[in-house]
């Protein structure tokens, strides 16, 4: 409040002071680095943050003049129009690292370019998982999330010129961390490879993120919080919580890129999956559960089937996948109990997300014709009903005794895949279908047909990867265990190799429809944005905004 | 290794305990839920989002 009022006013901008200074103290380091960091790698690292502060204050400047920090009658969508924009810029570019490491892996000869060390899959590898979960993900959620708490609270976003500090500084942080991962600057945790100064750089955007959702909420004039809220906030909270302890690290020198963890052994291990498994519990499924409460009654014009159950889905959510990390952890040196724990809660997580599913889909009851009707409703259930039915296969394979078959396998690669293309990546899909139109103030989309190749297109390529990475990975598990009469192994490793080429072939093509499909949607959104209508649709043609 | 009774004591206790504990929050959760007070509350939010979301923010608000 206090804040908001500060910075609102024509005299002190603290919002300015503040990123002004932030950035003032970047530059200076930045700048240190780039002249005097050991390792060339780190000085690249330095001139990349360098460029990232420079531009930071050219945009500042250009904020403060113009004069468009004083609108306080209408929401603050600049920066979410920014963050729609850079969430299909990432989905493009996440897709296509994605589609080239599929083929590297299925055509070696081909694609395993000797000349060039940077483009091999163990450094293509991070920049893909990144990619598609930071980048696009986080641009996602961010940029709903600006969205919906302005809607829902009927208020401007909190801080001034903030939200755009923290989505230009959350960018900036992927563009340092994805080009670090070419350069070979790895902390080596899977999902946390970022080094300490790009941690500590995503630590003061994150902590930014929280103040201005909290100062929107705050700042409400509605007295309940809606529940997608509560879902972003939880994100937002524990997602900075996690980030901070499966970091901990110590820099071994301030000019050096390199860190050691604090943590060794199996407690790092632990530490490590706590924090990723609460990556795909809270930044995965938490965020998106909060645009799929928002998107879902908006697009087809009901309220949510049960608010009751939205609110015992969230804190039962809450509750318990914050324990469910150790099963990545069966049949280590952690101790056997605590893996039992991962693994019971990860199978009483099945109702809280069955019910959270339940309550999507009921939400559509007395207009299941838009699902016919409407291409962008037709990817927001189907979204919901991936995420049902990865949220049902997660707990089977936590389960020990699948583990012992699922894991290290494909058929964890094919399981990440059906939550991240399915749910993921559909939900955002839809979420920003609907978007686009509103923010560019549009009476639809260019053209509902491309939105339908769209949806079948991305779906057939969803159901090529997984089913391909089944085959594969329930045969390479089989494989791998699979003994002869005088208790010898039957295969040798190369030769499950050589067995999985198929397969991996299928999930190249799946990825490349995939793309294909998000690459349509970019030509959709691009002409929707400039305000065409595609000619033989009119726009009479049946289709809410 | 045998652990160390320390160990498994401490164990033990975050075990029983946490049960506890999360048994209490779900009951919480499911009073704050159920209550009939809050019904109307709930339907209210719920269909908050719907038709337009006009802002309300105060026009001289500093």
């Amino acid at each position: 409040m206090a804040k908001h009022s500060l910075t609102s006013g024509a005299g002190l901008r603290t919002d300015v002071i503040g990123t002004g200074l932030i950035m003032a103290l970047g530059l200076l380091w930045s700048i240190f680095v780039t002249a005097k960091g050991i390792e060339p790698e780190f000085r690249i690292q330095g001139a990349t943050f360098l460029g990232g502060f420079m531009v930071g204050f050219f945009i500042l400047f250009a904020y403060v003049f113009s004069g468009q920090d004083e609108r306080k009658d209408e929401y603050m969508d600049g920066v979410v129009r920014a963050g729609v924009i850079a969430t299909m810029f990432w989905a493009i570019a996440g897709l296509l690292v994605g589609v080239i490491i599929a083929a590297q892996l299925a055509f070696p000869n081909i694609f395993y370019f000797s000349d060039f060390g940077w483009l091999n899959f163990g450094r293509l590898r991070p920049l893909h998982t990144s990619a598609v979960i930071f980048a696009f993900g986080g641009n996602a959620l961010m940029a709903t999330s600006f969205y919906i708490v302005q809607r829902t609270c009927r208020t401007r976003l909190a801080g001034g010129v903030w939200p755009w500090f923290v989505f230009l500084g959350y960018n900036l942080f992927i563009l340092v961390a994805g080009t670090g991962y070419l350069l070979g600057v790895t902390g080596g945790q899977e999902y946390a490879e970022p080094e300490w100064y790009a941690d500590l750089w995503l630590t003061i955007v994150w902590v930014a993120y929280l103040l201005v959702y909290l100062g929107t909420i705050w700042k409400r004039k509605e007295p309940h919080i809606y529940v997608a809220n509560w879902f972003y906030l939880a994100f937002i909270i524990t997602v900075a919580m996690l980030h901070l302890v499966n970091n901990a690290a110590l820099p071994g020198h301030w000019l050096s890129s390199n860190a050691f963890p604090v943590f060794g052994g199996v407690q790092n291990a632990m530490t490590q999956w706590w924090y990723g498994h609460n990556a795909v519990g809270f930044f995965l499924t938490a965020g998106f559960l909060g645009m799929m409460y928002y998107f879902i009654p908006k697009r087809v014009e009901r309220p949510v089937y049960s608010y009751r159950l939205s609110i015992v889905h969230f804190w039962a959510l809450i509750f318990i996948y914050i324990w469910a990390g150790p099963h990545h952890l069966h049949y280590t040196a952690l101790p056997q109990w605590a893996q039992t724990l991962g693994a019971t809660f990860s199978v009483i997580l099945w109702m809280p997300s069955w019910g959270g599913m339940i309550n999507g889909l009921m939400t559509l009851s007395g207009a299941w014709d838009k699902l016919r009707t409407d291409p962008v409703v037709r990817m927001l259930v189907a979204s919901v009903a991936f995420y049902g039915m990865s949220t049902f296969e997660g707990p089977l394979m936590s389960v020990r005794a699948v583990n012992s078959l699922s894991h290290y396998t494909d058929w964890t690669i094919g399981h990440v895949h059906s939550g991240a293309l399915g749910w993921v990546a559909l939900i955002s899909f839809g979420a920003i279908y609907c978007l686009v139109p509103w923010l560019w103030k549009r009476p639809r989309l260019y053209s509902m047909k491309l939105a339908e190749w769209h949806f079948w297109i991305s779906t057939l390529g969803i159901l090529l990867y997984i089913t391909s990475m089944w085959v594969s990975g329930i045969m390479q598990g089989l494989m791998w265990r699979a003994y002869n009469e005088f208790g010898f192994l039957e295969y040798s490793f190369v030769e499950t190799v050589e067995a999985m080429q198929p397969y991996y072939a299928i999930r190249t093509l799946g990825g490349v429809l995939f793309l294909a499909g998000a690459l349509i949607m970019v030509y959709n959104l691009v002409k929707t944005a400039r305000g065409d209508v595609r000619r033989s649709e009119p726009l009479a043609a049946p289709a809410n905004a | 290794m045998e652990p160390t009774e320390a160990y498994k004591s401490i164990s033990g206790a975050a075990g029983v305990w946490g049960l506890v504990l999360a048994v209490i929050a779900f009951g919480l959760v499911l009073v704050y839920t159920l209550r009939p007070s809050n019904k109307k509350t709930f339907d209210k939010a719920a269909k908050s989002i719907l038709g337009e979301e006009k802002i309300d923010d105060d026009a001289q608000n500093k």
